[in-house]
Order: structure tokens, then C-alpha cells, then sequence
């Protein structure tokens, strides 16, 4: 379904993706892993085509995207879901024209759209209300739900999740990780998920990969995850500071 | 053209122009000269790369009528007060500073009026709005996309399979290509009355012969020049925002720069132009 063949990409000659290479089946839910700054973000918008590659292929249902004409490229994109880790919401529009900006664009009607938006909003658990609100007026967190929801409005087959959990609460957090669920269970989306947060990557991974310094150096099920003997895994889903992996802090 | 839905391609060469001419002295002059030739061939490359690309956009579909008409407003309804304040001072200054220059009062009665008429229809009044213009318009345009550029927006637009070249960036070009004329149109109006106002009121000259004299002088040409550069300055201011907010790279300061870049640009562009059609077209 979707698969990625030696990536590689660097700005200005530092090299962050250093030949990615990894396998996404249809209906799979895979989530990456890996320190902060290693790149995960930029994998997924080579991916995307937000980011030109530098060498390497992306395969979708078998077929190369990384050179697509304009009208491909956009047809291709109908069919991917993108939360962005900093949301990246529309913020000359209110909560709901965010969540319906496909409907719309596709020309549903505004009552309809505006129905389907409220909808999508309970979905991340958001009131009705929070619908006419602007982005600005809302916590971070609730921007991160609103751009989840916008993200999953017109139920794509393939989703990308930056850091979908990041900056709320253990109780919603778990609300979203039921919905990832839901999604590939009701519908059989495939997804790729970046995350930090162990405990939502156990619950929704299918797989597991780990980023580390530019290349992917586990991949597995849970389990196998879980029970890898390569230190660096072991290192961090356990979230040691001693191990091989060494943080560019000085110790005082 | 392939698609590239990163802004890799629009290098920022008019940057380039401009750091290379600030270093003169070290630099043979030749090699200045020549690096600077190929700058700016490269930079007109790029900006026509990148209208083409937006007005490419007008055969495709979906038609975003409704941006364009939100944008006429932004950039034409609202740029009315200061475009016209603008205007009714220049015709009266004109009035003021061209009757200083004729010292025969039945002379001035005549030919104050021509003055006014036909620096304002063939020069000022399509200038001057559109400088104001591209201080108000082209700086918020650079600002609003580049802050979308830097926050992921324009990334967002496109997971939403939406053209941000369509979205944003040809809506504002037509926006200002048809506003910018009218805008000129209305700034003409009112800067010959104000010249009227002030040579009749204040400068004490015959309002028949005033209006009698500034009709008869004034040649469709002289209105047709006006308009064309006002609409290829409108074309400009937008292109100068629109691009320099595309391509913005790093936060709120690169935002910043991209606002100021945009505005001084799109004022050397104009003044430029100016010559260029005035010459071309005289
Ligand atoms: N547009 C860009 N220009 C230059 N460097 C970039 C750009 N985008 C990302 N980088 C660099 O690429 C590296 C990886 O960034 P990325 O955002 O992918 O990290 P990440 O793995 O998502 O980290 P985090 O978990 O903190 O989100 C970083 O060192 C960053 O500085
Ligand atoms: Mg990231």
C-alpha cells in the first residue's frame, strides 16, 4: 500500500534522512518513533511531497509519487488525511469552516458541511460551540483536536498523525487513541503515526519503527518491540537518560 | 512545468541583486556588472515562472469566485480613504505649484487646469495610488501568506488537495489587476477636483475657463496610459506580495523581512515600469 525506498533528504548538506526505507500494508496502523530533531516530522511530508526528497522513491499502491504532475499529485492528495504536529489550522477561518475545508472545497453544501464539522468535532470530544469559534480563541490542545478532526473529515484511506496525543490530557489522549482505532477498524484507514507518548503507541500500533540518526533501526510488532535487545530501542521506549544514546547536554 | 508543491523553486535571487550591490568596491566592475545582468535575467525568470503558474490557475477548476470577490473588497473598497486622501492633495498641490510657475495670470487661468488633468490622469494619479497601495495591500499580502507559509498553512492547503497557487495567490493578482485601474480611475477624479478646488478657491481663477481648458487638452490617450499602468502595477504590487510571502523561510522575523522586501520592490518595480510604459507608450 504505501511504501517508502531510500529516502534520503538534507537541508543545506546536513543529511537528516539517511536511506528510509519502510513498508506500510493496507489497513496497518504504524507508528514511528525517535528522538526529538531526528527527523520524523520531515519523513512525513517527503512522504506528502511537502518536502522534495533528495533521492529515493514512495510508492502508493505500487506506483511512484514523487514525480507527479500537478493534477495527479492534488487527485493523489484526496486520498491522504495530514494532522500536522502544530496543527497548522486556518486562522482567517472559524473551527468548522477548518473541519469542513475539503467539504466545501468539494462544494457540499454550507448546512451540510457545517453539520458533518460538528460531528467530526464530538468525534475528538469538542462541544457544538467550539464549531464558531476561531482557532485563536482555543487551548492548545483543543487546536490540536480541532486539526485531528479536520484532518479525518472527508475519511481518507490513509492517514498521517504528527504527534497526535502530544499536549493533552491522559483521559483525552486515550479518547484519540480510541478514534484511531475506530477509524482503521470502521473503515480500514492506514496510518502512520509519530508519537512520544509509549502508552499510545502500544495501544494503536500494528508496528512499530524507530528513527535514529537518519535511518530506521528496529521495526516490529508490539511485542517484538517491546522485547528487542537493541539497546537503543530498550533505551528509549523506556525513556532512560544512560544508555547508547547520548543527548547533547552537558552534565553539570 | 512539473508540480513541486514545496516552494524549492523560487529561489530568492532579488535578495541576491541586492547584496551584490552593496559590495561594489571590492568586485572588478565587470564581474559586477555581469553577475548583476544574470541576476536579474534569473529574477524575472522566476517571478514570470511564478505568474505564469498563478494565472495557469484560471483554466482549471474549481474557480474560487468567492475569494476573488472577498480580496476586491480587501484591496479596493478599503484602500478607497487613503487612496483618495492622497489624491485630493496632490491635485491641489499641483494646482498651487504649477501656477507658481507662470507669471502671466491669463496664461495660468489656462493652462493651470491642463497641468493638473494630465499629470494626474498620465502620472500621479495611477502612481501615486498604487505606491500607497502597495505600502497597505502588498505589505499585508506578503505578511498573511508568509505567516501561513511559516505556520504550515500553505502545507495544510495542500493535504486539503488544494492549489495554494489557486487559493491564495490568483485571487489576489486578478483582485488587484482589475481594482488597481479602478482605483486610478477614482483617484484621477478627485485629484483634478482638488486641483479645480484649489484654483478656483484659493488661487482665484476662472472656473469656466479652468474646466473649458483641462476637457479640451485632455486626449483619450492620456487616459488609456493611466490605466494601463495602473493595471500593470496592480499586477505587480500583487505578484511582489504574493511571492515574497510564498517563499517566506523562518518565523516571525522572516516574515518581517518578507513584508519589507515586498513593499520595496513593488515601489522601485512601479517607479520603474513607469518610466519604461511612459516611454514605450508616449
Ligand atoms: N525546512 C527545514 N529547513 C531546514 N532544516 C529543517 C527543516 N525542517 C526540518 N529541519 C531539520 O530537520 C531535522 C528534523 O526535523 P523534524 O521536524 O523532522 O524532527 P522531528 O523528528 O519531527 O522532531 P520532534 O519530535 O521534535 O517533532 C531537525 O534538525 C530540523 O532542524
Ligand atoms: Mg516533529
Amino acid at each position: 500500500m504505501l511504501e517508502i525506498r531510500n529516502l534520503t533528504k538534507g537541508f543545506g548538506g546536513r543529511q537528516v534522512l539517511k536511506g528510509i526505507n519502510l513498508s506500510v500494508p493496507k489497513g496497518d496502523s504504524t507508528v514511528i518513533i525517535g528522538g526529538s530533531g531526528s527527523g520524523k516530522s520531515v519523513l512525513l511530508k517527503c512522504i506528502l511531497g511537502l518536502l522534495e526528497p533528495d533521492d529515493g522513491q514512495v510508492l502508493v499502491d505500487g506506483q511512484d509519487t514523487t514525480h507527479l504532475d500537478e493534477k495527479t499529485r492534488y487527485k493523489l492528495m484526496t486520498r491522504f488525511g495530514m494532522l500536522f504536529q502544530n496543527g497548522a489550522l486556518f486562522d482567517s477561518l472559524s473551527v468548522w469552516e477548518n473541519v469542513a475545508f475539503g467539504l466545501i472545497r468539494e462544494g457540499t453544501s454550507e448546512s451540510k458541511a457545517h453539520k458533518i464539522a460538528v460531528e467530526k468535532l464530538a468525534m475528538v470530544g469538542l462541544a457544538a460551540h467550539v464549531a464558531d469559534q476561531a482557532p485563536s480563541e482555543l487551548s492548545g490542545g483543543m487546536k490540536k483536536r480541532v486539526a485531528l478532526a479536520r484532518a479525518i473529515c472527508q475519511e481518507p484511506e490513509i492517514i498521517f498523525y504528527d504527534e497526535p496525543t502530544t499536549g493533552l490530557d491522559p483521559i483525552t489522549s486515550d479518547v484519540i487513541n480510541e478514534l484511531i482505532l475506530k477509524l482503521k477498524r470502521e473503515l480500514g484507514v492506514t496510518s502512520v503515526t509519530i508519537t512520544h507518548d509509549m502508552t499510545s503507541a502500544y495501544k494503536i500500533a500494528d508496528h512499530i519503527s524507530m528513527l535514529f540518526e537518519g535511518q530506521m533501526i528496529a521495526y516490529g510488532t508490539v511485542p517484538e518491540i517491546q522485547k528487542s535487545d537493541n539497546p537503543y530501542v530498550q533505551q528509549f521506549i523506556h525513556g532512560r537518560a544512560d544508555g547508547p544514546i547520548k543527548m547533547a547536554v552537558r552534565a553539570h | 512545468m512539473p508540480a513541486t508543491l514545496t516552494d524549492g523553486g523560487h529561489s530568492r535571487t532579488l535578495s541576491t541583486i541586492f547584496q551584490a550591490l552593496e559590495l561594489p568596491i571590492l568586485v572588478n566592475p565587470v564581474t559586477l556588472i555581469g553577475r548583476t545582468t544574470l541576476n536579474a535575467i534569473n529574477t524575472a525568470g522566476t517571478l514570470t515562472l511564478f505568474l505564469g503558474e498563478a494565472l495557469g490557475q484560471l483554466v482549471k477548476r474549481p474557480m474560487y469566485f468567492r475569494l476573488f470577490l472577498r480580496q476586491c473588497e480587501l484591496v479596493g473598497v478599503n484602500s478607497l480613504p487613503i487612496v483618495l486622501l492622497t489624491a485630493i492633495f496632490t491635485g491641489g498641490v499641483l494646482a498651487l505649484q504649477s501656477f507658481r510657475g507662470f507669471d502671466n495670470a491669463t496664461i495660468a487661468a489656462e493652462s493651470v487646469g491642463t497641468v493638473v488633468a494630465l499629470s494626474m490622469l498620465r502620472e500621479l494619479g495611477p502612481v501615486l495610488a498604487s505606491l500607497m497601495v502597495a505600502g497597505r495591500v502588498g505589505a499585508s499580502m506578503a505578511a498573511e501568506i508568509g505567516t501561513m507559509r511559516v505556520t504550515e498553512q500553505i502545507d495544510a492547503l495542500v493535504t486539503l488537495a488544494t492549489n495554494p497557487m489557486k487559493y491564495l495567490v490568483l485571487p489576489r493578482i486578478l483582485a488587484l489587476a482589475v481594482m488597481m485601474p479602478l482605483l486610478a480611475i477614482l483617484a484621477n477624479v478627485v485629484g483634478i477636483f482638488g486641483g479645480y478646488l484649489v484654483a478656483t478657491k484659493s488661487l482665484g481663477l476662472n472656473a469656466y475657463t479652468y474646466i473649458d481648458k483641462s476637457f479640451a487638452s485632455v486626449q483619450f490617450a492620456d487616459i488609456t496610459l493611466g490605466l494601463v499602468k495602473a493595471f500593470v502595477f496592480g499586477i505587480i504590487i500583487a505578484l511582489m506580495g504574493c511571492y515574497h510571502g510564498y517563499t517566506t523561510r523562518g518565523g516571525a522575523e522572516g516574515v518581517g523581512r518578507a513584508t519589507t522586501t515586498a513593499v520595496v520592490y513593488a515601489s522601485v518595480m512601479i517607479l520603474v515600469t513607469d518610466y519604461l510604459l511612459t516611454a514605450l507608450m508616449f
